[in-house]
């Protein structure tokens, strides 16, 4: 039986709403449960909620209700101790690598950032070489700044910060869609070899159906908060049995032949 | 049309040409300042130094009752002499070391406060934030020149005085600044990837926030050096701030204008350097903030 890393129960957040504007309710009473090892996949429009579920799974929010556990932690009640692990248990590729790295600081501080504090100074540097050969940097890069690099390959120094803290799953929130076509293809293939070699789990949000069938091996379709299909990415595309799931495959620009 | 050879050669490049990061410097339009600036630095760094070497103090305090009021080039004396005799050369050199000295020592107070309360109050919390507004907005609401005639009552005219009057009166504006800056830092998703990696609150603040406001910090620090310069000649000039016989350049205009009608030549020089220095300060702002501020973060003075 596999073990459920990443669980979500009756998870709801919402946004107040300033001077008078109502609530927002961004992700409503959503449950769902990821296997260790397992790709999942969620899709949805802009507003649908993704982006909010991957803020409640690497706690960068806080559930206004239900429970969020990760590596079995309720992340919304954890305690201090169990705060600190879950560094170790869950990491982020972010949509915008020109803005998830300082722009003061060199890709290799940046890669160690998280793993000095975790495994110590000299592990996390010794490390370092391996992280850049894996993500297919060249070594001399660990001295360079952000701006001296291109999307691509600042968006593999953002997956090496996340590997260098061996994390169980990857939350990676439309880790390709600010790149060009062929650096998508690239960084892609990356995540796919990384995810076989170091058997992560990944979170992958995306609103590219394309790219999430795939990459994933299941996938949620959300609208407004809601999950309102679950599946195999081949079957949902191939006969949508909700709307929405409708809708957004006739969505994509078809251009004839 | 015609083009001129740069202009040939820029698009041959594609790029703009553009004279490098200090060469600009030299450049004839701005040789003035540069030269100006090197000027006042050293007189700056001289009268610092005059300060700190006792055995040099000889050189603007010795008086001589018998050559009172002597004009510029006038024997011995390359800008003349003031009302007890003293060399006013070396007057002005050491009383811009003083303001200089004070100038810094509000900054850098200043600067430290207006961080630490700025990050406080937008990085850790509601009430930290709620707390650190209503601090921010009182202490911007007193004015430098009230604080000081309080402080003066309580613990006496001095340079310390001074520096607390201004530092206290000045870090308001910059902890804004700050609290501004981090409100938007804090959402950056490189925020975001550290918080992810455990990095504690009180290492984000120093590595990312602290690290980022650098540029704007080093702008802000220039202009208020010269603000600061200009405070203390206030209120020396009140007789709230530097005693003599310490120099500085506020005092000597208050004791240079007694003595208007024997010699106006203590006051102009006094004065004429004060706006000077001013002048090259916000000059020397501008100029970086072109460099290190291209998007106009630091609020226009």
């Amino acid at each position: 039986m596999t073990v459920s890393i990443v669980q979500l129960l009756d998870a709801r957040k919402v946004f107040r709403g300033r001077r008078g504007a109502p609530d927002h309710v961004a992700v409503d009473d959503v449950s769902f449960e990821m296997s260790s090892g397992e790709t999942l996949g969620i899709v949805g429009e802009s507003g649908s909620g993704k982006t909010t579920i991957a803020r409640l799974v690497l706690s960068l929010a806080r559930p206004t209700s239900g429970h969020v556990y990760v590596g079995g932690i309720d992340v919304g009640a954890a305690s201090g101790a169990e705060r600190k692990r879950l560094p170790r248990i869950v990491q982020a590729v972010f949509q915008d690598p020109f803005a998830s790295l300082d722009p003061r600081m060199t890709i290799g501080a940046s890669i160690c950032q998280g793993a000095k504090r975790a495994f110590g100074a000299q592990a996390a540097q010794a490390a370092l070489g391996d992280l850049l050969d894996h993500v297919g940097l060249p070594q001399r890069y660990r001295d360079l700044y952000p701006h001296e690099l291109s999307g691509g390959q600042l968006q593999r120094v953002a997956i090496a910060r996340a590997l260098a803290m061996k994390p169980d799953v990857l939350v990676a929130d439309e880790p390709v869609s600010a790149l060009d076509v062929s650096m998508q293809g690239q960084v892609l293939n990356l995540l796919i070899d990384l995810r076989h070699e170091f058997s992560i789990s990944c979170l992958f949000i995306s609103h590219d159906l394309g790219i999430v069938q795939q990459f994933c091996e299941r996938v949620l379709v959300m609208e407004s908060g809601k999950v309102v299909e679950e599946g195999v990415p081949g079957d949902i595309f191939r006969s949508p049995s909700h709307p929405y799931t409708q809708s957004l495959i006739e969505a994509i620009p078809k251009v004839p032949a | 049309m015609t083009m001129t050879a740069p202009q040939i050669a820029a698009q041959g490049t594609g790029l703009k040409a553009r004279p490098s990061r200090f060469l600009i410097l030299f450049q004839p339009h701005n040789l003035v300042w540069t030269i100006g600036g090197v000027i006042i630095i050293a007189a700056g760094i001289l009268g610092i130094v005059l300060q700190l070497v006792p055995s040099w103090r000889h050189l603007y305090l010795t008086q001589d009752l018998t050559a009172t009021f002597q004009a510029p080039l006038s024997t011995g004396h390359v800008l003349g002499t003031d009302n007890l005799g003293r060399d006013l050369l070396w007057q002005l050199i050491a009383g811009l070391g003083i303001s200089l000295m004070i100038g810094i020592g509000v900054t850098v107070l200043s600067l430290v406060l207006g961080l630490t309360v700025g990050i406080l109050g937008a990085y850790f919390g509601r009430t930290a934030d709620a707390v650190s507004n209503v601090i921010v907005d009182v202490t911007w609401a007193f004015p430098a020149i009230l604080l000081a005639v309080l402080l003066a009552g309580a613990i006496g005219p001095s340079v310390t005085t001074v520096v607390l009057a201004l530092a206290l009166t000045t870090w308001p504006g910059y902890a804004r600044i700050v609290r501004g800056e981090v409100l938007s830092l804090r959402e950056r998703d490189f925020v975001n990837a550290a918080r992810v990696l455990g990095v504690p609150k009180l290492v984000i603040s120093v590595r990312h926030f602290v690290v980022n406001l650098m540029p704007i910090t080093i702008v802000i620090a220039v202009y208020y050096v010269a603000t600061a310069i200009i405070g203390e000649a206030g209120l020396s000039f009140l007789g709230l701030g530097v005693q003599a016989p310490m120099p500085s350049l506020g005092l000597m205009l208050s004791v240079g204008q007694q003595y208007l009608n024997v010699s106006w030549w203590p006051v102009v020089l006094s004065g004429a350097l004060l706006a000077l220095v001013v002048l090259f300060l916000n000059a020397f702002g501008d100029f970086l903030r072109g460099r290190l501020d291209p998007h106009g973060r630091v609020p226009r003075r």
